[in-house]
């Protein structure tokens, strides 16, 4: 304020001395000197560009910058929060990829876990159906051998039924030792011949 | 009508002793002063304001700080900065130096509201005038070097008060070296003295030339147009008729006050970006 004050002071002393350092024009009658000073003027634009000056400062001047400045904070402010807002969306988006790609790679992993249960499966499934085939032939094996020694034991049943006819047979015959042995060959024979179209 | 292209430029009495000029400084500055009060009101609190008018008055002074005072006026590297922030803001050096970096107060801010009253106040009584039996009060010696005086005011003080007495008087001191005695001797007893006088009478002489610059292009246009517009009449006066020429001075003098116009603008700029530039040169020494 104090300054200001000075200024003007200096300002009003140096202007009303600048038009009076001029010399006056001596000019006849009738001719006009455009460069002549006039005090007058002078002081009336000192006078009325101070006063305005004044004025503006505390009226104008002021209350402008002090909106200007208001505004261009509120400005500033709003672009850094839309800087802030900005880089927060930047950090939840990289966020987000980590979770995607973080998921990705357990939707991965589960993939590949199930891939290996489904091969461990595969291979256990199959050791089971070898192992049930194995049984099956095994099985078999015992139903054949059943079977033919069913077969064996029918064969010697209708042997024995044989000798038993053959005996009777001979019972009713005077059976000698050569027709005797015959006989008996025979039977061997047939025997022999039953067991292997069995 | 008078014959006298001099006569609609040069000041006279209108009202009793009070002469067209003093009435027009008075009417430029309520010109100046009312709208700005109004405007001051509405955007004190910070909001913007509405309508093409208020958004030009704004404008013109945005304008003067952005691109003419905070280019052209600095704090300087050798001196504390005052920008509040603590961070050196000198723009000149930095680019993009017409755009505030932050919303903190420039250095250059301290010179802004004498800046813009002064280039209102200028403007307005340039644009006085164009107005048909009106004039420009800036047309007159005395009110150009009483505006000059006020910035050789502004510029020396303030550069005494950032530079101090001694700073000062010694920024007019170039400083000159040389490799050997003899041309030392040379500098320090022939040129430096003389550069210095030279210094020392260019902040007079820049101040000089604001004021001439101003009043001689305000001046020399209104004559100008006035001795245009005095070939619609001169023959009718010496009794014959000149309708191409009559045509031609109105179509001339209708050019020239378009051209008229833009100086009322143009001057009122570079009287304003000249005293930022001196600002700028006496509060930052080169030397």
């Amino acid at each position: 304020m104090t300054t200001a004050i000075v200024r003007a002071a200096c300002a009003v002393a140096a202007v009303l001395l600048v038009p009076a350092l001029a010399p006056a024009a001596d000019k006849p009658a009738g001719a006009v000197n455009v460069l002549a000073p006039d005090l007058v003027n002078s002081i009336v634009t000192v006078v009325v560009f101070g006063a305005l000056l004044a004025i503006l400062y505390f009226a104008a001047w002021g209350p402008i910058m002090k909106g200007l400045q208001a505004r261009e904070e509120a400005q500033f402010q709003a672009l850094a929060d839309a800087k802030k807002a900005k880089d927060e969306v930047a950090a939840v988006r990289a966020e987000l990829e980590a979770e995607k790609k973080k998921a990705a790679e357990e939707a991965r992993a589960i993939l590949e876990e199930a891939r290996r249960d489904a091969e461990a499966l595969k291979v256990a499934e199959r050791e089971v159906g070898q192992r049930e085939a194995q049984a099956e032939r095994e099985r078999a094996k015992r139903d054949t051998a059943t079977e033919r020694d069913a077969a064996l034991k029918d064969v010697q049943t209708q042997a024995v039924e044989l000798a038993v006819l053959i005996a009777t047979k001979a019972l009713r015959q005077k059976v000698s030792i050569g027709a005797q042995e015959a006989l008996v060959n025979e039977a061997i024979a047939e025997m022999k011949a039953g067991a292997s179209r069995a | 009508m008078s014959l006298d292209p001099l006569s609609h430029v040069l000041d006279h009495a209108w009202i009793g002793p009070v002469t067209k000029h003093q009435i027009l400084l008075v009417v430029a500055a309520i010109a100046v002063a009312v709208p700005y009060i109004l405007l001051a009101r509405r955007v004190q609190d910070g909001t913007p304001p509405r309508g093409r008018f208020w958004n030009f008055l704004e404008m013109l002074l945005l304008f003067i700080r952005d691109e003419v005072a905070r280019p052209n006026i600095s704090a300087g590297h050798h001196h504390d900065d005052h920008h509040g922030d603590g961070k050196h803001h000198d723009d000149k050096h930095h680019g993009d130096h017409a755009k505030p970096h932050a919303a903190t107060a420039h250095y250059a801010d301290r010179f802004v509201p004498f800046l813009w009253t002064l280039f209102l106040f200028i403007l307005a009584c340039n644009l006085l005038g164009m107005i048909p039996f009106l004039g420009s009060p800036t047309g007159e010696l005395s009110v150009t070097l009483v505006l000059a005086a006020f910035v050789f005011l502004v510029i020396n003080v303030s550069a005494i008060m950032k530079l101090g007495p001694v700073g000062y008087i010694s920024a007019f001191i170039p400083r000159l070296k040389a490799d050997n005695f003899v041309m030392t001797a040379f500098l320090t007893v022939l040129i430096v003295p003389l550069i210095a006088v030279i210094e020392f009478a260019g902040i007079f002489l820049r101040a000089g030339v604001l004021a001439v610059r101003l009043f001689a292009n305000i001046f020399a246009g209104h004559v100008a147009l006035g001795v245009i517009l005095l070939f619609a009449v001169a023959d009718p006066v010496q009794g014959g008729l000149s309708p191409g020429g009559a045509a031609a001075a109105v179509l001339l003098g209708t050019g020239l006050s378009i051209l008229e116009l833009l100086v009322a603008f143009l001057q009122a700029f570079v009287f304003v970006l000249l005293t930022s530039i001196f600002l700028g040169m006496q509060l930052n020494p080169e030397h």
